[in-house]
C-alpha cells in the first residue's frame, strides 16, 4: 500500500516543503491584487514625502496613478526612458537585478540580440512591432572615448554615424561630401559648482565673486563648437522655466577682487585661496572638452586671487563625490531629460537635491515647490523669478554655456536627426549603403536597465528597445503617444489614467498588461519591495522626478 | 711610429711605447674616442642645446607659456589650437607669429615647448642622480659585504624588478598622488635596482683583485676600501648607465604626465602636451607633433651619447 504511492506521495512533500518559504513570504506591505489578479500599488497616506499615492491597474489596459499633488509635468516624466515599461514576469525572474541589467527585454523596434561587453551591442529588428518597423534590419552600438578616432571610424565607412564630433573636427566634416554633420539644440548646461559647506565657498562673497570673475563669452567663444550660447541661468532659454527677467552678474574681474578681499577680512583667511577644482575627463554636450575649459577657469581665477589645482576623478568617483557633497569647487553639467524647469532646478535645487551644493537654501526651495504644484504656466512663471534671481544671488553654483553638440553622418542617410534631449530614434534611419545601422557613441553603456541609470549613453541605448507610457517625438520635445494610446488627467492634475495600445508583445512574445506598468513604476517607488534592486540601487531618476520612496529606509 | 694619425692596429709592446710617446689616461682615451664618434658628438650637441635652452628659457620664448593669447594684442577671432604663422614661411604679415602655433587653450605652443625643456630635463638629471646615488650605495654594500645583507638587499631589489617599471611608477604614483615631484620619486625608485646591480656586480669583481688584497694586508678599513679603492674603479658601467637612463627618464616622466600623473595644468611639460592635443591629432597636428618631436630628440640624444660613451669606455673593445 505505502509503496503503491510512495513516488507520489514524496513529490507532493517536496513540493510543499518548496512552496511553503514562498507562500510565507508576505507580498508587499503596499500591494494588493485583485481577485482578477490586477495589482494596486498604494501608499498609506502622502506623509512619506512623495508625490505618488497610488498605482492601480483598473482593467488589463488600463492603469491610474493617483498623486499626492498636481503635477503638470507628469506626462512628460513618465515619457522619460528611466521609466520604460519592462515585463513583470522578467522583473520577478531576475529578481529586480542580475539578467535584467543585461538582457533588456522591452516592447521597442529594436531587441536585444548580445552584448559583446565592452566591444558592441546588437539590436536586431523587432518584426512583430506595434508601429512602424525599424528599416534597417540591424543596429549596431559602438563607442570610443577619443573624437579622433570616431571620426575616423566614419571616414573610414565603418559605422553609419558618430556622436559629438570634436569642435575641431566639426569644420572637416563640413567640408567632407561624404558626411554630413547636424548641430544638437543645446537644452543642457554647463556649471560651476560651489559647496556651501566647505571654506571658502561657505561665504557667499567668494561665491559671489566666482561669478563676477569669469569671463563666460570668452569660454563659449574660444572652447564651445558652433550652436553653443553663454548661460545666463541654470534653466536654457527653449525650456519652461527660463526667465529673461533676472539679468546675470556681468564680467567684473574688479568686483570680483573687492568681493574676495571682504570675504577674506570677514573669514580671516589671506589671499590667494587655495583649493582644489574636480572634473572627470568626459565629453558631453555640455561641456565637450573638460580638460581645456578647466585649464582657462584656472587661469581666469588665478587672475582675481583664487589658485586652482586641477584635479581629475573617474567619472563614477567624480559622480558620487560631487553628490555626497564632497568636492569644494567642480565642473558638471545636465542635459534636459524632458522640457520642463522642474527637470533642472527641482532635481539640482529643490527639496530632494542631492548634496552637490551644500544646504539648501529656503529662498530657493520655497518657489520651487510652490511652482512645481501649479497647472498654469502663467501662474507658475513669478515662482521661477524668484527662484532664477535667488539662484543668481546665492551662487551654488556659475552656470557657464549651453553647449551645442552635434552628429556627424554619412551623407547618404535618410531619417538623420539630432534630437535636443540626446535620445536619438535609430529605426527612423537608413544606412543606404549597408542594412546595418552601426551608432558610434563615446562610451558604453553601463548597464541596460535603465531606471537605475542616469547617463545618458546608457539611456539612449535602453530607448531603442524599451518604451515607456509616452515617448518624445522623435527629434523634438512634444509628448507623443507610445505604450498608451490615450491618457487623460482629471481637472485638478492628481488623477492620470492611462489607457494601453492593444496586441502590445514584449520581445518575449508575452502580451503587455497593466499589472507591466504598475509593477515597473513600484519597484523602483517602494524601497521595501524586494525587487528594488537594481544596479546600484540608487533609482536616482525616480526620487528626483517623483521626490521620495516609498518605505525609504531612515537615513 | 705615430700612434695617433695612421688609424693603423698598433699593438702595444710590454715595454708601454705608446705611453711614452704620448702621455695618456683612461680617461683622455676615453674622451678621445668619445669625440672620435661622430653619433656621440650629434648626442653631445642636442643635449648642449637642450641645456641652452632650458637655461635661457625666458630669452629664447616668445610668449609667458601659461598666458592664453585671448584679448592679447593682435590676436582676434578663434585662437583655439591655431596653426603655426611664419612670416617667412608664407604666413600673411598682419597675423601675430607663433613659431608652433597655438594650443587647445590658445597658448603659444614654441614657448610652452622651450619652457617643457626645463621640466624634462630636470626630471631627467634629478631622478637618475637620486638613483644612481641610492642604487650604487645598496649595491656596493650588497656586493662587499655578502652574506644575509646582499641576500636581503637584492631580493628586495629582485621584487622591484618584476613589476615592470612604468607599471611600478604608476602605483607610486598612484599612493603619493599626481604631480610632478612625486613622478620624479616613482622614476627614480623604479631605476634604483638597475644601478644597485651594476655596483653589486662591479664591486665583486674589483673586490678580488690583488691591490684590494695588498690594501687590507696594509690595514685599510672596509669603508676605505670601498670608497676610496672600489668605488673609483666601479664607475665606468654606471656611468654609461646613467647617461642611457636619463633618456628613458624623460621618456618615463612624459609618458606619466601623458596618463595625468605626473606634471599638472597649466605646467607646460612635452608629455602633458601630447595628452591634451591628442584627440586633434588630425586635425591640429602641430599641437602633436611639436611636443613628441622634443621628446624625441631629447631621449635621441642622450641614447646617442650613452651609445658612444659606453664603446669609448669599454676596455675590451680593441680600437687602437
Amino acid at each position: 500500500m505505502v509503496k503503491r504511492f510512495g513516488l507520489g506521495m514524496l513529490l507532493i512533500l517536496v513540493f510543499v516543503a518548496l512552496s511553503v518559504p514562498v507562500l510565507a513570504q508576505d507580498a508587499p506591505a503596499n500591494m494588493t491584487v485583485s481577485d482578477s489578479g490586477l495589482i494596486t500599488y498604494a501608499a498609506e497616506s502622502c506623509d512619506y514625502g512623495g508625490e505618488i499615492l497610488s498605482i492601480e491597474a483598473v482593467d488589463e489596459t488600463t492603469v491610474k496613478f493617483t498623486l499626492c499633488y498636481a503635477d503638470p509635468a507628469f506626462p512628460s516624466k513618465v515619457a522619460f526612458a528611466a521609466f520604460g515599461i519592462r515585463s513583470s514576469d522578467q522583473l520577478e525572474v531576475t529578481g529586480g537585478g542580475g539578467d535584467l541589467l543585461s538582457t533588456p527585454i522591452g516592447t521597442g523596434p529594436y531587441m536585444l540580440d548580445h552584448w559583446d561587453l565592452g566591444n558592441e551591442i546588437v539590436l536586431a529588428r523587432n518584426d512583430s512591432y506595434w508601429g512602424d518597423a525599424a528599416i534597417e534590419s540591424t543596429l549596431i552600438f559602438r563607442w570610443n572615448s577619443e573624437s579622433a578616432q570616431r571620426l575616423t571610424e566614419l571616414q573610414a565607412g565603418n559605422v553609419s554615424a558618430i556622436d559629438n564630433p570634436g569642435a575641431l573636427d566639426i569644420p572637416v566634416v563640413q567640408g567632407d561630401p561624404n558626411l554630413q554633420f547636424l548641430p544638437r539644440e543645446g537644452t543642457n548646461v554647463f556649471y560651476v559648482g560651489m559647496n556651501n559647506t566647505i571654506a571658502p565657498f561657505d561665504n557667499v562673497k567668494v561665491r559671489q565673486a566666482v561669478a563676477y570673475g569669469v569671463d563666460k563669452q570668452r569660454i563659449v567663444d574660444q572652447f564651445y563648437p558652433p550652436g553653443s550660447s553663454v548661460a545666463d541661468q541654470f534653466m536654457p532659454t527653449s525650456i519652461f522655466g527660463y526667465t529673461p527677467e533676472v539679468e546675470p552678474f556681468p564680467y567684473d574681474p574688479e568686483m570680483a577682487r573687492q568681493l574676495l578681499e571682504e570675504a577674506a577680512a570677514e573669514g580671516g583667511f589671506s589671499l590667494p585661496i587655495e583649493t582644489t577644482i574636480s572634473y572627470r575627463d568626459v565629453v558631453r554636450g555640455y561641456l565637450p572638452s573638460p580638460g581645456v575649459v578647466a585649464a582657462d577657469l584656472q587661469q581666469q581665477l588665478a587672475a582675481i586671487g583664487i589658485n586652482l589645482t586641477i584635479e581629475v576623478q573617474e567619472s563614477g568617483t567624480f559622480l558620487d563625490n560631487a553628490s555626497a557633497g564632497r568636492l569644494p569647487i567642480f565642473l558638471l553639467g545636465w542635459g534636459a531629460d524632458y522640457p520642463d524647469a522642474t527637470n533642472f532646478l527641482d532635481f539640482h535645487f529643490g527639496v530632494g537635491a542631492n548634496d552637490s551644493f551644500g544646504t539648501k537654501h529656503p529662498e530657493i526651495t520655497e518657489p520651487l515647490q510652490a511652482g512645481a504644484r501649479l497647472a498654469d504656466f502663467a501662474e507658475r512663471y513669478p515662482y521661477y523669478i524668484e527662484a532664477n534671481t535667488a539662484i543668481r544671488d546665492l551662487v551654488p553654483m556659475l552656470p557657464v554655456a549651453h553647449g551645442g553638440s552635434g552628429i556627424a553622418y554619412k551623407a547618404g542617410v535618410a531619417g538623420a536627426h539630432t534630437s535636443p534631449l540626446g535620445n536619438e530614434n535609430f529605426s527612423v534611419m537608413d544606412d543606404p549603403t549597408s542594412d546595418t545601422f552601426v551608432w558610434m557613441q563615446n562610451a558604453e553603456p553601463i548597464s541596460m536597465y535603465c531606471s537605475d541609470e542616469t547617463d545618458g549613453e546608457s539611456l539612449r541605448a535602453c530607448e531603442q528597445v524599451i518604451e515607456s507610457l509616452l515617448a518624445y517625438e522623435v527629434g523634438g520635445t512634444a509628448v507623443v503617444p507610445s505604450l498608451a494610446e490615450t491618457y487623460e488627467a482629471s481637472e485638478d492634475l492628481t488623477e492620470w489614467t492611462f489607457h494601453l495600445r492593444p496586441g502590445v508583445t514584449f520581445h518575449d512574445g508575452s502580451a503587455l498588461d497593466s499589472n507591466d506598468v504598475v509593477m515597473t513604476f513600484a519597484v523602483q517607488w517602494d524601497a521595501a519591495n524586494p525587487l528594488h534592486v537594481g544596479r546600484s540601487g540608487a533609482f536616482d531618476y525616480f526620487s528626483g522626478f517623483f521626490a521620495a520612496f516609498l518605505n525609504a529606509p531612515e537615513s | 711610429m705615430s700612434t695617433t694619425t695612421t688609424g693603423k692596429p698598433i699593438k702595444l709592446d710590454s715595454t708601454g711605447a705608446r705611453q711614452a710617446a704620448r702621455p695618456s689616461s683612461l680617461w683622455m682615451d676615453s674622451m678621445h674616442y668619445l669625440f672620435r664618434n661622430r653619433l656621440a658628438v650629434i648626442g653631445m650637441a642636442i643635449i648642449l642645446l637642450l641645456i641652452i635652452i632650458a637655461l635661457f628659457a625666458p630669452t629664447i620664448a616668445t610668449y609667458d607659456p601659461l598666458q592664453p593669447m585671448i584679448g592679447v594684442p593682435g590676436h582676434t577671432g578663434r585662437l583655439q589650437a591655431k596653426a603655426p604663422c611664419i612670416h617667412l614661411l608664407g604666413c600673411p604679415a598682419e597675423e601675430v607669429e607663433h613659431y608652433l602655433g597655438l594650443d587647445l587653450n590658445a597658448r603659444d605652443v614654441f614657448s610652452r615647448i622651450v619652457y617643457g625643456s626645463r621640466v624634462s630635463l630636470l626630471v631627467g638629471f634629478l631622478a637618475v642622480t637620486f638613483s644612481i646615488v641610492v642604487g650604487t650605495m645598496l649595491g656596493m654594500i650588497s656586493g662587499y659585504v655578502g652574506h644575509w645583507v646582499d641576500n636581503l638587499i637584492m631580493r628586495f631589489m629582485d621584487v622591484l624588478m618584476a613589476f615592470p617599471s612604468l607599471l611600478l611608477a604608476i602605483v607610486i604614483v598612484t599612493v603619493l598622488g599626481p604631480g610632478l615631484q612625486n613622478a620624479l620619486l616613482a622614476i627614480s625608485i623604479v631605476s634604483i635596482p638597475v644601478y644597485a646591480r651594476l655596483a653589486r656586480a662591479q664591486v665583486l669583481a674589483v673586490k678580488e683583485y690583488e691591490y684590494i688584497t695588498a690594501n687590507r694586508a696594509l690595514g685599510a678599513g672596509p669603508i676605505r676600501i670601498l670608497f676610496v679603492h672600489i668605488f673609483p674603479n666601479s664607475l665606468t658601467p654606471l656611468i654609461v648607465q646613467g647617461t642611457l637612463g636619463i633618456g628613458g627618464a624623460v621618456l618615463e616622466a612624459a609618458a606619466l604626465s601623458f596618463i595625468g600623473l605626473g606634471a599638472q595644468p597649466p605646467d607646460p611639460e612635452w608629455g602633458a602636451m601630447l595628452s591634451e592635443a591628442r584627440s586633434y591629432v588630425f586635425t591640429a597636428p602641430h599641437m602633436v607633433f611639436f611636443p613628441g618631436f622634443a621628446i624625441m630628440i631629447t631621449v635621441l640624444g642622450f641614447n646617442l651619447l650613452g651609445d658612444g660613451m659606453r664603446d669609448a669606455l669599454d676596455p675590451r673593445l680593441n680600437r687602437i
